[in-house]
């Protein structure tokens, strides 16, 4: 009896389809369990996640830490750097810390190639300093194996190499005619084929996932409020349906080849044109679409238009005859031309740099939806681009931070340039004052976008993700249902 | 990153060795003049404040850019006024004013 093509309505024999998929599955994971090369595949693949994601708590915790004290310490500098006049305590400027995410250890994403903290002081505003990959030694370079790492790029070889010969394997060795004589349907057949790669695997994805949470509970940040849970969950749904694309792509692939070595061959390809050659590839795309200014070209950008603005005199003698004109008519000005001078001068360089830096911004924004838009055909990208925000450790987050540095360094310029406005005092620059007024700057506090803000900012990764599930198991059914038997 | 902890609070404690991007210049005030007592002069500063500063043979006078003259200095005349250094009594160095007489600073 050879069962017809095409998955139909509901015959007898697909009531038996559950039990049948079932031993087929329990059949072909023992197969695989007993093959001795997958155990040391697997073991070895636990073995790396388990090292990364200890290697990565461990590190994430430490600089956690680190970041911490050195805020505490440069807000203790702040608040006891003696008497002097407000302005020139907005000049002795402050530092505040990018607060690291604890996700970071799962997935570090961007965090070593971008600043950690920013340095806020009068007139100028600053990019982060002090990338973490200055500090690395030259084999660091070379990459480094992190749990997200693991999970996207080492976890699809693994189901590659469970999946190949899924269909091909038993049509080479003349099994899969046979098989399906046996009463099974092909619906059931391709139940029992994925259920039979991911027994195995979920000896490898439950303890991962057990070893990740533990390790991540245990390095929790004392904060309550820190969004980790959800975070967490969230980064584990990508993690799962990015493997289950793969099973379904290795099924269909498995299904449609000529041979399981043809299989192996697509395969091993999708695979590496996802893991190695898309995410540069898409970089390179989207700096070619819009492409962005280096560091150098950004602050010569801006010292270009601050050279065409009006020297000091000039700003000053601007400021006295707009008066004699007949300006500052109803306002409570300071009286003081050189202060009038200095707060017109800080508006308008505050002005200069939020336009250049959202300029800045929007362009590195623009590019990581080009980058993204590249998902639908690599559903790898769309899924770094999910656990890289699910982390907070994307490029915006990395900007939402900057954007709160930004608002500190308004509000906390506001308050020494205005107490220096409101002095009172004809010498205004001679005015001190102490820590009374340095307590009424607030300590930097930043609390990082809940993960709903993440998953709008990434939607299109999602729908990406999502789109790629559908057709991988919509692929997966079609190829079975039409697949040849010889 | 502990190098990054002390290269931070090493700058942190470098930066007060800027004292001040604004050095004190003379300084200049802006008001209009409420009275004249010979080289006494009222008047009151956008603020708000009353002062009083005097005006003495070596006080350069300047209508806009022209010279001008102390006889034509008026009530709810706008003017500039550099005091020097701002140590009280206050001494004109120079007064710069205008033709208008509105008020400076009606609130």
């Amino acid at each position: 009896v050879i069962p017809r093509r095409g998955l139909g309505p509901v015959s007898p024999k697909l009531r038996q389809g559950g039990p049948a998929a079932l031993t087929l599955a329990v059949k072909d994971a023992t197969e695989i369990w007993r093959d001795g090369r997958f155990r040391w595949a697997a073991g070895l693949l636990l073995l790396l996640i388990a090292a990364a994601v200890a290697g990565g708590v461990h590190n994430q915790s430490q600089i956690a830490r680190q970041h911490t004290d050195a805020q505490h310490a440069e807000r203790d500098v702040w608040l006891d750097k003696g008497d002097m006049n407000p302005h020139a305590a907005a000049h002795y400027g402050a530092f505040v810390f990018k607060p690291v995410q604890p996700l970071s250890a799962i997935d570090p994403g961007l965090d070593p190639f971008v600043g950690v903290f920013v340095f806020l002081e009068a007139h100028k505003q600053q990019l982060a300093r002090h990338r973490p990959i200055e500090d690395a030694t030259p084999t660091r370079r070379l990459g480094q194996l992190t749990p997200a790492s693991a999970a996207l790029v080492l976890l699809p070889l693994l189901v590659v190499s469970l999946t190949f010969s899924s269909f091909a394997g038993e049509r080479d060795q003349g099994t899969l005619r046979p098989l399906l004589a046996l009463g099974l349907s092909r619906r059931s057949l391709l139940m029992g084929k994925a259920l039979g790669a991911l027994l195995p695997l979920a000896a490898v994805i439950v303890p991962a996932a057990a070893i990740g949470g533990a390790f991540v509970i245990w390095k929790a940040p004392a904060d309550p409020n820190a969004p980790i849970v959800t975070r967490a969950v969230a980064l584990a749904l990508v993690y799962l349906v990015h493997t289950l694309i793969w099973v379904g792509l290795g099924l269909t692939v498995s299904a449609r080849a000529r041979s399981q070595g043809a299989a192996l061959v697509v395969l091993l390809a999708l695979w590496f044109a996802n893991a190695f050659i898309m995410p540069p590839l898409a970089m390179a795309a989207a700096k070619w679409i819009d492409p962005s200014p280096s560091a150098i070209e950004f602050a010569a950008a801006i010292q270009d238009e601050k050279d065409s603005w009006p020297t000091w005199d000039e700003r000053v003698e601007n400021v006295m005859q707009r008066f004699l004109d007949g300006e500052f008519e109803s306002t409570l000005a300071p009286s003081n031309v050189e202060v009038m001078a200095l707060l017109e001068s800080e508006r308008d360089e505050t002005s200069l740099y939020n336009r250049h830096f959202a300029e800045l911004f929007q362009r590195w924004s623009r590019q990581s939806r080009s980058m993204e838009r590249l998902g639908i055909v690599a559903p790898t990208l769309a899924a770094r681009a999910l656990s890289a925000a699910f982390a907070g450790t994307d490029d915006a987050h990395d900007r939402d931070f900057a954007d709160a540095a930004s608002q500190y360094r308004s509000a906390m310029l506001t308050t020494l340039n205005g107490e220096l406005a409101g002095s009172g005092r004809f010498n205004a620059f001679d005015y001190t004052r102490g820590r009374d007024l340095w307590e009424k700057v607030p300590a930097f506090d930043y609390d990082p976008p809940a993960l709903r803000w993440a998953l709008t900012v990434r939607m299109w990764s999602a729908l990406a993700l999502a789109a790629w599930l559908a057709v991988a198991v919509t692929g997966a059914v079609w190829s079975v249902s039409s697949m040849r038997l010889d | 990153m502990k190098q990054l902890v002390f290269a931070v609070l090493a700058l942190s404690l470098l930066v007060p060795a800027v004292p001040m991007a604004h050095p004190g210049h003379d300084h200049k005030l802006m008001g209009t003049i409420t009275s004249i007592d010979k080289n006494k002069v009222l008047m009151k500063t956008t603020e708000g404040k009353d002062m009083t500063f005097e005006i003495t043979p070596t006080t350069t006078m300047k209508r806009g850019t022209q010279k001008g003259a102390q006889s034509e200095l008026k009530p709810g005349m706008r003017v500039v006024v550099n005091v020097g250094d701002g140590v009280e009594p206050l001494k004109a160095k120079e007064v710069q004013y205008s033709t208008s007489t509105t008020t400076a600073n009606k609130q």
